[in-house]
Order: C-alpha cells, then structure tokens, then sequence
C-alpha cells in the first residue's frame, strides 16, 4: 500500500526542513545543461529533501533527469543559476547537505564536504586498478586525514569484510571480479561515514545475483540507519526502498512511501 | 598519500618511466661532460696564456683611437682616401726612460713585478733550415717573475741566458723546425742587419702553440744589438695580484704612462669571443637534450592523464581537490626529474672521469695529454636545477589538464 506525501510550497517545505534536520534539501532545483542550441532544460525546478535514516528510490523513464538530480544531490554538480534568457530562478536552486548551503562554499570546501557527507556509488565501480581493494576503501579516509594510516586500512579492511570480501583484502581491484568490485565501490563509500549513500544504477552493470546481492547489503545497511538515495531501473530493487520518487522531464511527478 | 598515488601510476608503466628517466640522465650527464670539456680547454688556454705571456703588456705606441683626419672630412664609409706623399717615419718606437717607469710601475699597488722587453723578428737559420722568430729580448730575472717561463723549460735552464754570453732560449716547436737541440748554435739576422750566431741554452714548451712554434727569448743587450736596438726598450710586462681583474688595472695603468697598455683578456679577445661561442653551442646541445628529455616527460604523463580519467573523476567525487590531483601528476614529473637529474649528476661526474683519463693526444691552440676537464661545483648545481626545471616545466600541462576534467562529464560519458 502506498501514500501520497503531500507536496507544499517550497518555502514551507525549507521551514519544515529546517526543524527536522533534512539530510539532504533540494529548492528549486533547476539544471540547463549544454549550451546554445544543444542547451537543454533538464531539472525543471525540482524540490525534494532526504530524511535521516530514509532509504529512498528513484525511478523514471531514461532522460528524465534521474542521474542530473543525484549528481546535484551529492555536491558533484552545481545548479544552474538563471534560465536561458538570463533570468534568475526564484527562488533561488540551493542544495543543502546536512544542513549545509553548498552554494557559499567554494570548490575545495565542496569537495570537502563530498569527502566528509557523501558517498557516491555509480554504475561502474571506479576503482583504481594499481591499488588494492583494502587500499581503495581507505583512500577517502587518507583524504580526511582523521585516522592514521593503520586505523584507516583496518576500518577499510572491516568494511570490506562485512560485505563479504573478507579474504580479498589484499587483492588488485582488476583481479576482481564485476560483482567483488561493485561491493568494494560501496565499500569505499561507506568509509567515511557518510551522512547519506547515493547511488546512481548500481545494479547496472552487474548479473541476477550480484544484483541481488547488492540490494540486501542496501536493504541491512538501511536498516542499520545509513540514509540512502538510489536510481535505479530494476522496479524489484526500487520497491525494497522505504520510499519512490517519479521523475519524468526533469519534474518530480510521484513521491511514494512503501510500506 | 598523493605521492603514494604518483608513485604506483609511474610503477605501472615501468618501461616508459625508465625511458623517461634515462632521457634526464643522458641529458644531465652530456651537459656536465661537455660543459667540463669546454672549461677545461678555456681554463688551459686562459692559464697558460696568461702565465706564459704576462697579465698586461704595455707597448711603445700611442693607442689609435682617434679617427684620421681625411676621414674625419669623408665620413663616408667606403671614401677612397688617397695621400700622396706621405713619408713613413723612420724614426724608431721606444718607450722613454724606461727604468724611471718601471720604477713607478712597481711603485703600483696591484703591480707585482715589471719586466722590461725589446722585441723584434729575426730569421733563424740552423743547417738548410730558415725559419722566422720574434726575439724577445728580457732581463730573465725579471721576466721569470713576470711569467712562469721559467718552469716551462723542457731542457737547460732559463737562468742560463745571464751566464751564457750568447744564450738563446727556444719554443720546443722552433726546436723542432730547425732540428735543432740544445747546445746547438743556431745563426740569427735581423731586417736591420745585424746578425749573431747563437747557442741553444733552454728549450722551453708554454703548451700554447703559437708561442711554442715562433719565440726565441735572449738577453735584454743581445736582443737590442741584434735588433739594431741600442738601449731601447719597447715593451713592458706585468704581473698584477689578479689576472682576472687585468682589464681594469689595464685602464688605470693606460692613463698614467700615456703609452697603449693592453691586458691579456684584451689582446686575446678573439680567443675569447670564441670560447663565448663554445658556451653558447654547448648550452644550445645539452639544451636540446634536455628539452627532448622534457618531451618524453610531457608525453609520458598526457598519457598517463588518458588513462586514468576515470580515477581522476572518482577520486575528485570523494573529495579529492583540483590541487591534488595536479600534484599527483606533477609529482611523477618531479620523480622522474629527481631520479633523473640526480642519476645524471652521478653518471656524467664518472663520464667526466673516464674522459679525463683518456689517452688522447692535443695540440691545437694548446698542447695536453689527455682531455682537459674542469668540473667547478656549479655545474653540478647547474645542470640539476636546469633538468628539474625542465621535467617540471613538461609536468605542468598535463597536470593542469588532469586537474581539469569534470567529474560529472566523465561520469556521464561512461554511460
Ligand atoms: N551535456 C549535455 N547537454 C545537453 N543535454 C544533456 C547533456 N547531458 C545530458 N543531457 C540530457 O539531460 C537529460 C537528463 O540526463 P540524465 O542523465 O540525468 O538522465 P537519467 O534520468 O539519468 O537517464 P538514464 O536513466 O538513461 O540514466 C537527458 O535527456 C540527456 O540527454
Ligand atoms: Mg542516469
């Protein structure tokens, strides 16, 4: 059985937000990407906001913005700022992790924050081949600088034993295999951490089981609080999610909780 | 943890990397081993010219300076200015009171000795063969504190030129020419007439060869006999505390006698220019070393960038800053630079070495057994900041261009 969560005003949503401690807040999103006659308008004014501990879906037919929606999400990509006749967009598009304006932080803040808040999973695994999978996992945490480098290779090493990889610590991330490699990516970015997993397909590029594998490691890492958003197309996938978000032209058209 | 990423991409592609690094090395070591080569050849010329022939000579003539008077009138350069009549002076060049000079001359704070000279040519004749000397008539207690000929003796003694009446000390090449050895008695005639027969007392060898193949140095009064001469002297050398600063103490000394006084860097000065040249040609070869060196560095690691933009995008998407990826490239450029320069510093000092011990036989300008190699500590210096310098310089772009890419597009583009 599904509900419909209302949809108010933004400005009101910003309130709520505001007193519930959002993970992630998205005003008015708008994205142009492209640029003269190739320009195309692929966030139409998008709000949306992520709950701590929510584990949340979207799903949407190719094109309509799902992965331009989760980039701006997680910081990799900024909103853009005025439409195509030069016209700012009020208000104004702003994402905000954990609470934070990314707006008023400049690139190296961003990409600290990224580096402290967000993990990011994508359909491929981007894995630095001359490492090894224990190595991958700590990197994000030698780049936060907080923990030795002892500290960071045995959580690393944890983290991947957890996800069933226990034994392949050592192993070069091209000696693994497809589905060994996605796990050690999730791995890598849960080292930190972060407030909020985001996932764009991550069952993409992988078989029946390793798909499968990956969505009951996302299902027990929801249940364990870990707040995550996610793409995908596999609607089994998407209904394991606490909650679906309907994209379709750059718009938000549904919002679902599953029960 | 940037250098751990820097140094793993350069140990995936070992075979580039030990290219790249030989590149560096072969260009440090050739710019060291022909740097050395030149310093060494100009350092053997600078010494022996300037230890063989005095550090300033002060001749009896006024120093042309001023423009002739037609030409003054035609200013034109290509005039054709024709005098009739004009009778050439017979009257004999000579520097006036000599000892009252000399005396003032040392009298000079920077002046260490004086020697007084008569010169003129004469032709030698020993047997059939006839050859030309320019007689260099000295006091040779004077002149042996004035130059260092007095050591460059092969045979006999030079002091002996005081003893022997009619002493003649000859260059080894004369020696050669004339087939004649010491104790010979070799016949010497002036353009003036005068004419002596002379013995061989010294034959000396300065290893400049102009010199070695034409002087023939004989006692102040028998030179000035021999020349038609007659208490004339015509030339002062000196010997000042400071052979690199002749040219000024030149200037000052040009001033006070009033006569034309030229420093050794001035009478050489075409020698000079071409060492000059040298400099340039070596710095222009081991230049091009080191910027193809430079070009295997920028290739290695634009490829380098290629390969590895989707780690690039995955490691800015964690957090990592356009800053440190820049540095994780141009850290492999200064690795290789480092590894590189520093291999060449060792290399090109054994190439140095293995030169130096050559058995090659020279005799150009100056006669040596052996190459000559000077090495001075700058050179060392030199050629490693130049090559680092360089990789550094080639790391910079590709560098740039990998701290560039957009995570997003990259990302996208996989799709
Ligand atoms: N550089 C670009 N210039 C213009 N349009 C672009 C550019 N990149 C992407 N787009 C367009 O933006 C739209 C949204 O792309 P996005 O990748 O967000 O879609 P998606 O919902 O993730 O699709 P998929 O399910 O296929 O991954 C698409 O229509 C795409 O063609
Ligand atoms: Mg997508």
């Amino acid at each position: 059985m599904m509900h419909k969560v209302p949809s108010g005003g933004a400005d009101a949503q910003a309130e709520r937000s505001a007193a519930s401690g959002a993970i992630l807040r998205a005003r008015n999103l708008h994205r142009i990407l492209g640029q003269g006659e190739t320009a195309n308008h692929v966030l139409v004014g998008v709000n949306l906001e992520v709950e701590a501990r929510s584990y949340v879906a979207i799903v949407g037919a190719s094109g309509s913005g799902k992965s331009t929606l989760l980039y701006l999400l997680g910081g990799l990509d900024r909103p853009t700022r005025e439409d195509m006749e030069g016209n700012g967009f009020v208000p104004a598009s702003r994402v905000f992790i954990d609470g934070q304006d990314t707006s008023e932080l400049s690139d190296v803040e961003l990409a600290r924050l990224r580096n402290q808040k967000v993990g990011f999973v994508f359909q491929f695994h981007y894995l630095l081949k001359e490492f090894s999978a224990q190595e991958n996992v700590a990197l994000p945490m030698f780049k936060l600088g907080r923990l030795t480098h002892g500290q960071a290779m045995a959580r690393a090493g944890e983290l991947l034993d957890r996800l069933g990889l226990g034994s392949k610590l050592r192993r070069k991330a091209n000696r693994l295999s497809g589905g060994e490699q996605q796990r050690v990516a999730i791995a890598r970015a849960l080292a930190n951490e972060p407030a909020v997993l985001l996932a764009d397909e991550p069952t993409g590029n992988l078989d029946k089981h390793n798909s499968e594998l990956v969505a009951d490691i996302f299902a027990s890492l929801a249940e364990q609080g870990q707040a995550i958003v996610m793409v995908t197309h596999d609607q089994a996938f998407a209904r394991r999610a606490k909650r679906i978000i309907t994209m379709e032209d750059g718009a938000i058209i549904g919002d679902d909780l599953t029960s | 943890m940037l250098w751990q990423i820097s140094l793993r991409y350069l140990s995936s592609h070992k075979r580039q990397t030990l290219v790249c690094v030989a590149g560096v090395t072969i260009s440090v070591m050739m710019f060291l081993a022909m740097y050395s080569m030149m310093k060494g050849f100009r350092d053997k010329f600078i010494v022996e010219t300037v230890e063989s022939s005095g550090h300033i000579v002060i001749n009896d003539e006024p120093r042309e300076s001023q423009t002739p008077i037609l030409q003054l009138a035609y200013p034109e350069p290509n005039a054709l200015l024709l005098l009739d009549r004009i009778k050439p002076r017979d009257q004999v060049k000579k520097i006036k009171n000599p000892q009252g000079l000399i005396a003032k001359l040392r009298q000079l704070p920077h002046v260490v000795a004086v020697g007084p000279e008569v010169t003129g040519d004469a032709i030698a004749t020993y047997g059939t063969k006839t050859m030309t000397l320019s007689i260099l008539g000295v006091e040779p207690e004077e002149q042996q504190k004035v130059t260092t000929i007095g050591e460059k003796l092969l045979e006999g003694n030079f002091a002996r030129l005081r003893a022997t009446a009619d002493g003649v000390v000859i260059g080894h090449g004369v020696a050669l020419v004339l087939g004649a050895k010491l104790g010979d008695s070799i016949n010497l005639s002036s353009s003036t007439g005068g004419r002596t027969i002379a013995r061989v007392v010294g034959i000396f060898q300065t290893g400049v060869t102009p010199v070695d193949y034409s002087r023939a140095y004989m006692l102040l009064n028998n030179a000035q006999t021999l020349l038609d001469k007659k208490n004339i002297i015509n030339r002062l050398t000196l010997r000042t505390d400071d052979y690199a600063q002749a040219p000024a103490y030149a200037a000052q000394i040009e001033s006070m006698v009033g006569y034309k006084t030229e420093s050794w860097q001035e009478s050489n000065a075409n020698f000079l220019k071409i060492f000059a040249i040298q400099d340039v040609i070596t710095f222009i070869i081991t230049g091009a070393l080191m910027v193809v060196a430079a070009f295997g560095v920028l290739n290695i690691l634009i490829m380098a960038v290629m390969e590895r933009v989707n780690d690039i995008a995955i490691l800015k998407s964690f957090g990592f800053s356009r800053r440190d990826i820049t540095w994780i490239f141009v850290n492999q450029g200064l690795l290789i630079g480092v590894t590189g320069a520093g291999l060449g510093l060792a290399v090109g000092k054994l190439f140095i070495e293995i030169l130096r011990r050559l058995p090659v036989h020279m005799e150009g300008l100056v006669k040596a057994e052996g190459l000559l190699m000077s090495e001075y500590r700058g050179q060392y210096v030199m050629a490693f900041v130049a090559a680092l310098a360089v990789t550094l310089i080639a790391s910079v772009y590709p560098a740039r261009r990998a701290a560039s890419y957009d995570p997003v597009e990259v990302i996208r583009g996989a799709h």
